[in-house]
């Protein structure tokens, strides 16, 4: 099911998110970027 | 840096609507209180006339999203529609964090949302999550098919929610077990007093 809603680049992207409704870009930020934001946010 | 640039350790604590110059916040969210959805969550808002996230990953995103939807948010107010981008955090503790089920569009002239998982089921928690409502009617849960750094967007009219994520465990509020995502969302303009 989730096959459906992977995109590779922008344009599949916009045009999933059209056509279906949900579009996924996997892995758009790095495990560190992701952890970085969650470090910040748990600071608090 | 972009972790010294949001300056994490000064949050305002204060709940209510967002109105436009307000402070960056971190909110806690329980029940429906002065919200249109029911929840229970932690959400740091970063507003942009704030904060300059030039540089930051979750800027990244913005960009990604702007050139899918057509518009800038170089500006405060993008294209002049009296939208403006907010990036929040979300944390939906394990054993409580839920969002009631919902469709968007009535505050942002019905643009899709977009959103990044920042944690993983199996990982940061064990069942349930995010889920959207497909054409049969049936809940289908996102989290089991996104990873840790994952995009994705959906039109504003599909249902969609937060199922409690571990709804077998009692919670722990001093846990940091739970639910993570950015929401990069377009608001409507709202002059405060």
């Amino acid at each position: 099911m989730i096959d459906d809603y992977i995109a590779t680049d922008i344009d599949q992207f916009r045009n999933k998110l059209r056509a279906v409704g949900i579009a996924v870009f996997k892995s758009f930020l790095s495990l560190d970027e992701s952890n970085l934001i969650k470090e910040c946010f748990l600071k608090n | 840096m972009f972790f010294e640039k949001l300056n994490f350790n000064k949050p305002i604590v204060r709940s209510g609507p967002n109105s436009y110059n307000r402070h960056d916040y971190l909110r806690f969210d329980c029940g429906d209180f002065s919200q249109c959805n029911a929840r229970f969550s932690y959400m740091h808002a970063l507003f942009p006339w704030n904060k300059d996230l030039t540089n930051s990953p979750i800027q990244r995103a913005v960009r990604f999203r702007d050139k899918v939807l057509n518009i800038s948010s170089d500006s405060e107010h993008i294209n002049n529609m009296k939208l403006y981008s907010l990036n929040k955090i979300l944390f939906y503790p394990s054993g409580a964090g839920f969002m009631n089920e919902h469709t968007d569009g009535y505050n942002n002239l019905g643009h899709p949302n977009f959103l990044i998982a920042l944690s993983r089921r199996g990982q940061d928690y064990s069942s349930r999550g995010g889920y959207y409502v497909n054409d049969e009617g049936d809940s289908v849960n996102m989290d089991k098919y996104t990873e840790i750094g994952d995009l994705y967007a959906h039109i504003p009219n599909i249902l969609h929610g937060v199922h409690t994520v571990d709804n077998d465990i009692f919670p722990d509020l001093n846990s940091a077990r739970g639910r993570y995502v950015v929401n990069i969302s377009l608001e409507k303009v709202e002059y405060g007093k």
